[in-house]
C-alpha cells in the first residue's frame, strides 16, 4: 500500500490568466498525514485539484506511485486515489448507503454488481465516520455535517492507498471533527498517504505529520507542524498571532489578529 | 376525370383583362376604375361566387387562395387591415370562421362594411349567393345561379335514388397512418348525403382523424382525395399510397381518385356541377362488381 | 434490514420481469382496447380477410411503434435527467423538439410533400439542433449542464418562432396538418414499411448506449469532479449520450411528433418506487414507458367511437401525465427532487 503522491515544480495558470501555482514542490508520503494550509487565495484548492488529477499542471509534474498522474488510466487512478470534495446538492433521492457503495465502482469490472463483501465494506465505512445510523436516510434530507460524513465514508469505501480531502471538517461539529482527526491518523497508520486542505490550524497541528504552508502561489514552508507553524510564519502568512502550548507537543492556539496585518509578497 | 365546371367568361372579362394589361398590374394611371360597390373578398368561395355572378370587375382585392384571376391579391386569409383599407372597398366579404373574427372586428372598427356569411353547408352557399347578388345589384344572376345549383342537386338526388349506397372515404390528407377527413358537418357531408353515398367518418368533427385500421374495418368502396395536394397530386400518386392496403374494397377495385381541382373542397358556385360529377363516379363504383 | 435493499442482479431481474409483464400486458390490452371490432380468430387464420391485414399491417406495427417510442422517450428522459443532474430535463429539452418540429414543418410547408420527407426533415432538424446546442454549450472541451439546458430552452423558443413564420406563410390547411403531426401520434403507415425498422435501430442503439452508461450516470450524481475521481469522464459520457439520445429521440419525433410527458413522468414514477440507481431506472423506465404509451395510444382508439375522431396520443399522455405528476409530487415530495 505504499503509494505516495508527489508534485515537482508544479505551475498552473488558467487560460489567459496569471499563474495560480508557481513552482510548487511537495510530497504526500505513505503512512503520513499531510495538511495543506494557507490563507484564502493562496492556491490551496487549485493545488488540491492538480494533485487529484482534476487539473493538468501547465508545467512541472505530479506523480502517483512514481508514475506521471496524467498517463494513468482513469479507472486505475481511481483505485489508487480517493477524493473528498465539498458536499454537493443531489437531485435524486439516493440513500447514504447507496452513495457510499459507489466507492466500490472502480473495483468492479464490466457490469458486475456490488457483492456482499462490497456492501459490508460500505457499512464499515459508514461506521468509521459515525454514520451507520444514516445508511437508509435519503441524502437530500441530511444535514450538511451528515452529508460530509457520508461523502467521507464514500471515499473510505473506495479503499485507496492515497486519500485527498478538501476541508473535510468544514461542516462538522467539534466532536466529529476530532473523530475525523483520529480517523485520518488511523488511515495513515494503515500505511495510506493522506492529505487534507485544512483551515483549522489547531486541528492541523494536532493531526498532521507534515504541514505544507502555501502563500502567494508558492510553498512558504513545509515540514513537521512545530517547524512550520511558527508564530513568525503564521504572522507572515495569515497575519495572526499564535503560540504553541507549553507541555503539550501538539497544541497550537491562535490568539488573534497580528497588529500589522499579513505580509504580502 | 375531367374538369366539370365550364364557366363561359363574360365578354366584358376580356375588356377588363385588356384594360389591366394596358394599365399594368398595379393601380396604375391608365387602369379602368372598378365600378361600385368595390369589393374585397377574403374567402375563395365568395370570390368565385362574385365571379360567377359576372361581377368580377367589382373585386378590388382577393386572397392568394382565390382562383379568380385579375383582381389584385392582397394577402392570405389573414390579410392585414391596412391592405384591405388601401383598396378603399365599399364591402369586405369574410367567412364566418373563428380565424377571421378578429379581422372582421378590426375592419368594422375602421368603418368598413365587413360581412361574414357562413360557408359551411349548401344552404349557406345559397344564402351567400343571394346576399352577394343583392349587394352587387345582380339579383337576377344570383337567382339564376341558385336555380342552376338546385337543378343540379335535384338531378344528383334523383340519380342517387336508383343507385345502391356506396361507402366513401373522403381524404384531405393522410400522414403517419392517419387519414384526415370530414365528419360530415360541412358541404361535403351534405353532398355525399345528397348523392346517396355513406361517409365512413360520419359523425366526427369537421376535420376528423381516422386511423388506417378504422378505414380497414369500415371498408370504403370509394376513396376520394378531395383536392390535389403536394403529396397526392393525381390518381396515380394516391393509388401508389393506398396499394399497400389492398384489403380495402376501394383499393382492390381500383376506386381511388384525386378530384382534379379544389371545386369539391371549396363550397363554391360549382358545387352543383361537382355533385353531378360525383354522381358519375358513384355510378361507376356502384356498377362495379 | 435496509429500507431499500441494495441493488443486486436478482432484484434487478425481478423488477425487469415485472416491467416486462407490464409492457406485454399493456400491448395485449392495447390490441383489444384499440380495435374492439377485431375478431382475433379470423385475424390470425384467414390471410385474405381485412382482419388479417388490420392485425398484421396496422395493429401490430402500431403497437410495436408505441412500445419503441415509449421506451425511447422514457429511458432518454431518465438518462438526460441523470446527465444534466436536473429532474426537470426531458427528451425534448436539448433543442431536439424545436429542431425536429422546424425541420419537419419546413419540408412539409415549403412543399416537398411526400410521406417520407417530413420524417427526414424532422430528423435532420433534430440533429442540427443538437449540433448547435452542443457547440454553444461546450467550453474548453467541457459541456456545462446548466448552460446546455439554457441554450436548449432558448433554441426551442427560437425554433418556435421560426415555426410561426413558416405557418404565417403557408396555406392554412397545411398548417393544420403540420400542427397535428407535431402533436404526437403513434400510427402505422403500411406505405412506409421502412420507418419502423429505422426507428427501432436508432432507438435500440440509444437504449444500449444508455444501459452501458448506467453506472457512469450513477457516479455522475456525485458531481463531475467526484465522478472523474471514480474513473468516469463526464464530458465523454455527456457527448456520447447526447449524440445517441438525440439520434433516437430525433428519429422518434420525426416519425411520431412530440409525445410529451412520457420522458418526464415515467422516470420519476420509477425512481419513486425503486430508487435512483440508473442500472434499474433506465431499463425499467423503458419498459414502463413502452407500456404507458401503448395503453395511451389504444385509449385514443377506444375513445374514437365516442368522439368521432382519434385524438393525437400526445394529448392523452399530457392530460394523464400532468395530473399524475402533480399527484406524485404531493404524495412524496422529498423523494422526487430537492
Amino acid at each position: 500500500m505504499s503509494v505516495g503522491l508527489a508534485a515537482r515544480g508544479v505551475v498552473f495558470a488558467y487560460p489567459g490568466g496569471r499563474p495560480v501555482l508557481d513552482g510548487v514542490d511537495l510530497e504526500v508520503a505513505p503512512g503520513r498525514v499531510t495538511a495543506l494550509l494557507g490563507p484564502n487565495g493562496a492556491g490551496k484548492s487549485t493545488l488540491f485539484r492538480v494533485l487529484a488529477g482534476l487539473l493538468a499542471p501547465s508545467a512541472g509534474r505530479v506523480t502517483l506511485g512514481g508514475r506521471a498522474l496524467g498517463v494513468i488510466p482513469a479507472r486505475e487512478r481511481a483505485r489508487q486515489l480517493a477524493l473528498v470534495l465539498d458536499p454537493p446538492a443531489l437531485s435524486f433521492a439516493w440513500t447514504a448507503f447507496e452513495l457510499v457503495l459507489m466507492g466500490r465502482a472502480p473495483h468492479l469490472s464490466g457490469g458486475r454488481f456490488e457483492s456482499a463483501d462490497d456492501r459490508a465494506h460500505a457499512l464499515r465505512s459508514l461506521e468509521a465516520v459515525d454514520a451507520a445510523h444514516l445508511a437508509d436516510r435519503v441524502y437530500p434530507t441530511l444535514s450538511a455535517g451528515e452529508r460530509q460524513r457520508v461523502l467521507i465514508a464514500r471515499a473510505l469505501c473506495q479503499d485507496t492507498p492515497v486519500v485527498l480531502m478538501d476541508e473535510p471538517t468544514s461542516h462538522l461539529d467539534p466532536a466529529h471533527a476530532l473523530r475525523l482527526a483520529g480517523l485520518l491518523r488511523e488511515l495513515a497508520g494503515q500505511g495510506r498517504a493522506v492529505a487534507c486542505v485544512l483551515h483549522d490550524l489547531a486541528l492541523a497541528a494536532r493531526t498532521a505529520d507534515e504541514v505544507v504552508l502555501l502563500s502567494g502561489q508558492r510553498v512558504f514552508a513545509a515540514g513537521p507542524p512545530r517547524a512550520v507553524l511558527t508564530s513568525d510564519n503564521l504572522r507572515a502568512v495569515y497575519g495572526v498571532t499564535a503560540r504553541w502550548v507549553d507541555g503539550d507537543p501538539a497544541a497550537l492556539v491562535v490568539d488573534g489578529l497580528a497588529p500589522a496585518g499579513p505580509a504580502r509578497q | 376525370m375531367t374538369r366539370v365546371v365550364q364557366r363561359a367568361p363574360a365578354p366584358w372579362v376580356a375588356l377588363v383583362v385588356v384594360a389591366a394589361a394596358l394599365g399594368g398590374c398595379g393601380r396604375g394611371a391608365g387602369q379602368v376604375p372598378a365600378p361600385t360597390p368595390r369589393v374585397v373578398s377574403l374567402v375563395p368561395a365568395a370570390s368565385a361566387i362574385i365571379d360567377a355572378l359576372g361581377a368580377k370587375a367589382h373585386l378590388v382585392g382577393v386572397t392568394r387562395y382565390c382562383a379568380v384571376t385579375g383582381p389584385p391579391v392582397i394577402g392570405g386569409m389573414d390579410a392585414r387591415p391596412e391592405a384591405v383599407l388601401a383598396q378603399d372597398p365599399d364591402l369586405v366579404v369574410l367567412g364566418d370562421y373563428p380565424s377571421q373574427a378578429a379581422l372582421r372586428e378590426q375592419l368594422t372598427a375602421l368603418g368598413l362594411n365587413a360581412v361574414a356569411p357562413s360557408f359551411v353547408g349548401i344552404d349557406d352557399l345559397r344564402a351567400a349567393v343571394t346576399r352577394l347578388g343583392a349587394a352587387l345589384g345582380r339579383e337576377a344572376a344570383a337567382a339564376a345561379l341558385v336555380a342552376a345549383l338546385d337543378r343540379d342537386l335535384a338531378l344528383a338526388k334523383e340519380r342517387a335514388a336508383s343507385r345502391r349506397p356506396v361507402k366513401v372515404l373522403l381524404v384531405y390528407d393522410v400522414q403517419q397512418g392517419y387519414v384526415y377527413t370530414t365528419g360530415g358537418g360541412d358541404h361535403l357531408g351534405a353532398l355525399l348525403d345528397l348523392c346517396g353515398a355513406r361517409n365512413i367518418a360520419q359523425g366526427g368533427p369537421l376535420t376528423t382523424r381516422l386511423a388506417l385500421d378504422a378505414v380497414l374495418a369500415r371498408g370504403p368502396e370509394l376513396i376520394l382525395h378531395v383536392a390535389p395536394g403536394e403529396a397526392y397530386p393525381d390518381d396515380a400518386a394516391a393509388r401508389a399510397y393506398w396499394k399497400s392496403l389492398p384489403e380495402v374494397p376501394a383499393v382492390r377495385a381500383g376506386h381511388v381518385y384525386v378530384w382534379p381541382d379544389d371545386h369539391l373542397a371549396q363550397n363554391g358556385p360549382w358545387i352543383g356541377a361537382a355533385a353531378l360529377q360525383l354522381s358519375d363516379l358513384l355510378d361507376r363504383v356502384a356498377g362495379a362488381p | 434490514m435496509r429500507a431499500r435493499p441494495a441493488l443486486t442482479p436478482r432484484r434487478l431481474w425481478l423488477w425487469l420481469a415485472a416491467g416486462a409483464v407490464f409492457a406485454v400486458g399493456a400491448a395485449v390490452l392495447a390490441l383489444f382496447l384499440g380495435m374492439p371490432e377485431l375478431d382475433l380468430g379470423t385475424a390470425l387464420s384467414d390471410a385474405s380477410s381485412w382482419q388479417y391485414a388490420a392485425l398484421h399491417k396496422l395493429q401490430l406495427p402500431r403497437i410495436s411503434q408505441g412500445l419503441v417510442v415509449g421506451a425511447t422517450l422514457a429511458a432518454s428522459g431518465a438518462a438526460l435527467q441523470g446527465l444534466l443532474r436536473n429532474p426537470l430535463a426531458d427528451p425534448f429539452i436539448l433543442g431536439v423538439s424545436g429542431g425536429a418540429a422546424l425541420g419537419s414543418a419546413a419540408v412539409t410547408l415549403v412543399g416537398f410533400g411526400t410521406a417520407l420527407v417530413a420524417p427526414l426533415g424532422g430528423f435532420l432538424g433534430a440533429m442540427g439542433a443538437l449540433l448547435v446546442v452542443t457547440a454553444l454549450a461546450t467550453e474548453a472541451g467541457r459541456i456545462a449542464p446548466l448552460r446546455m439546458l439554457l441554450i436548449g430552452v432558448v433554441f426551442n423558443a427560437l425554433a418556435g418562432a421560426g415555426l410561426m413564420v413558416l405557418q404565417a406563410l403557408a396555406d392554412p390547411g397545411a398548417v393544420q396538418l403540420t400542427l397535428m403531426r407535431l402533436m404526437g401520434s403513434v400510427g402505422a403507415d403500411p406505405s412506409e414499411p421502412l420507418l419502423l425498422p429505422i426507428l427501432t435501430v436508432a432507438s435500440g442503439v440509444g437504449l444500449v448506449a444508455m444501459l452501458l452508461s448506467a453506472r457512469g450516470l450513477n457516479l455522475l450524481a456525485l458531481g463531475d469532479d467526484t465522478a472523474r475521481s471514480l474513473g468516469v469522464s463526464p464530458d465523454r459520457l455527456r457527448l456520447v449520450l447526447f449524440v445517441v439520445i438525440s439520434v433516437a429521440v430525433g428519429a422518434t419525433v420525426a416519425v411520431t411528433g412530440l409525445i410529451g410527458f412520457v420522458g418526464l413522468i415515467v422516470p420519476h414514477a420509477v425512481r419513486l418506487v425503486v430508487g435512483p440507481d440508473h442500472r434499474l431506472v433506465l431499463p425499467l423506465s423503458a419498459l414502463v414507458g413502452a407500456g404507458f404509451v401503448v395503453v395511451a395510444d389504444a385509449s385514443v382508439s377506444a375513445l374514437a367511437p365516442a368522439l368521432g375522431t382519434e385524438l393525437p396520443v400526445g394529448v392523452v399522455t399530457a392530460l394523464v401525465g400532468g395530473p399524475l405528476f402533480l399527484a406524485l409530487l404531493r404524495h412524496r415530495p422529498t423523494r422526487v427532487a430537492e
